[in-house]
């Protein structure tokens, strides 16, 4: 197992969010790491944890956020009570927008769907000489990799993916 | 990184190293008080709405403050916060705990706070060469008659500051809510509105991260 | 009831114009990336994408070689100089696909036909550099 890989299982371990049998895994492998990442997190941990909160009082977030709430409560009123042709105006850009959004909306229809079907890599060419290349997609983050195989590297090379 | 749903993970009864509990509970207030306090705020009462401010506000003022390590700030976006809570109160249906909810909220704000807060501070880095951020509070070291013991710690104190400030904003808040608030990955992907799999790994590239910048400091 | 025409053909408009504001052109932005399993301090310059390399590629460290990005137009085509002789070339293909070409000075690498996305990189990799891996990352911004 790799270092980093090792570490990330520790980090893990240490937050208590591994299964039984990797726990008992990494148990084993700790003394391996030498405790120096250990150390480093759990002073992290500590220097987070210790940091002052210079909070206000309870009572005093409370006349703030009461004051926030009647500014936020008048301020549509003062939009909203200002006079029929203002509301006119918003009511017709509200019309414009909802028929241009149709129209894209018909024109994005009526296009070739191929576009969506699409596979998000069309095609590749490994151009090295006695180079391959395969296609990974991510469902994670949504990456999509594009690795070329190269002869010395062998199938272990896949490892790294 | 897309952070779109919430995929639940198996997670194994594995040991907490912190010894703490999650603390995702509502502040020792009985559940059918709490209840009717969010019923009563839900029905338009302010006083109730103050009682629960009064009651949860210490929790999101700290997760806001570690965020943005500025009192003022953490203060307006605490206020925000509630702003928010009591605008979209009706949307509570009570099947979370009330602080998981306003919690979330909290840690949204924050966010949206941080990101912004990252791109001016690549602004100012830029434009100031070897400029230090500054921790907003100080505090004394318990062995104040050691002045080179202070001096140490407080080296140190600065280092972290320094390294946590390097950090994205998601793998900062990633990091404040395992480690102070003792949540597991599975309530911070849902306060985060991300993946488990991403709590996990934005968690262990911030350690990662804070170690190797602090690794010449001691 | 001119108004309402006036609205009605003012939305034909917007309805017709919106596609082409869709098709923008769009900053892409490249890091060229050494991956190895050789130990080395994290290189904070890859802060926004070591956690979406790490995932999904098992190396050790990642140390960037050098960045840049460019705006590419409907129909156009770029290049993008990377640093140590490597170079972009992009074109824009049809269906929002992007035809791209990775070149060490002569030589040719890879050279595919990808659709780039906002928040959903593209990783091109795998050419070997002493007892590492090139990788470069595509990014729409």
């Amino acid at each position: 197992m790799k270092r980093e890989k090792q570490l990330e299982l520790l980090s893990r371990w240490r937050d208590g969010e591994l299964p039984p049998n990797e726990r008992v895994r990494v148990e084993a492998a700790r003394a391996a790491l030498g405790g120096e990442a250990e150390q480093a997190w759990e002073a992290l941990g500590e220097h987070l944890r210790a940091q002052p909160v210079p909070a206000p009082t309870p009572e005093a977030m409370w006349n703030d956020v009461r004051r926030a709430i009647r500014v936020a409560q008048a301020e549509p009123a003062v939009a909203v009570g200002a006079g029929g042709r203002w509301n006119w105006a918003v009511a017709a850009l509200a019309v414009l927008f909802m028929v241009g959004v149709g129209f894209l909306g018909v024109r994005i229809w009526l296009a070739p769907s191929a576009e969506a079907a699409m596979p998000r890599v069309a095609w590749v060419e490994a151009e090295l000489p006695g180079s391959s290349a395969m296609v990974y997609e991510d469902e994670a983050s949504g990456a999509v990799v594009i690795w070329l195989m190269t002869p010395d590297e062998g199938p272990s090379g896949e490892e790294q993916l | 990184m897309s952070c779109e749903g919430f995929q639940g993970l198996e997670v194994g009864v594995g040991v907490n190293k912190l010894g703490r509990e999650s603390s995702n509970t509502d502040e020792g207030i009985a559940p059918e008080v709490l209840a009717q306090m969010v019923a009563r705020a839900q029905a338009g009462d302010e006083d109730a709405f103050g009682e629960l401010v009064k009651a949860f506000h210490g929790r999101v003022f700290g997760v806001i403050y570690r965020m943005v390590s500025n009192a003022e700030d953490a203060r307006e976006l605490a206020q925000q916060t509630w702003v928010k809570a009591w605008q979209r109160l009706g949307t509570f249906k009570g099947d979370a705990q009330f602080f998981t909810w306003v919690y979330r909220i909290a840690v949204n704000t924050a966010l949206d706070q941080g990101r912004r807060a990252t791109r001016r501070r690549e602004v100012s880095l830029d434009e100031e060469p070897g400029r230090e951020p500054q921790a907003a509070v100080e505090w004394q070291a318990p062995d104040e008659g050691r002045p080179d013991r202070q001096l140490e710690r407080e080296e140190v104190r600065k280092a972290f500051e320094a390294a946590l400030d390097g950090l994205a904003a998601e793998h900062r808040m990633a990091l404040i809510l395992r480690e102070v608030e003792g949540l597991s990955y599975r309530e911070i992907a849902q306060a985060m509105r991300c993946r488990v799999g991403t709590v996990m790994s934005r968690i262990f590239y911030a350690r990662r991260y804070v170690q190797d910048r602090m690794k010449d400091v001691r | 009831m001119k108004m309402w025409i006036g609205i009605v053909l003012a939305a034909v408009c917007v309805g017709f114009a919106t596609p082409a504001l869709a098709q923008q052109p769009m900053e892409v932005e490249a890091m060229l990336i050494l991956a190895s399993n050789e130990p080395a301090p994290l290189d904070r310059r890859l802060e926004r994408v070591d956690y979406l390399l790490r995932p999904v590629l098992r190396f050790e460290t990642y140390r960037l070689l050098g960045q840049g990005s460019v705006l590419l137009g409907a129909g156009g085509s770029t290049s993008l100089a990377l640093g140590d002789g490597h170079v972009l070339y992009l074109r824009m293909g049809k269906k929002g696909h992007v035809e791209v070409s990775w070149q060490r000075g002569e030589e040719r690498l890879l050279s595919t036909s990808v659709g780039l996305k906002r928040n959903k990189p593209t990783i091109l990799g795998g050419v070997p550099q002493g007892d590492g891996r090139l990788i470069v990352t595509l990014m729409v911004k």
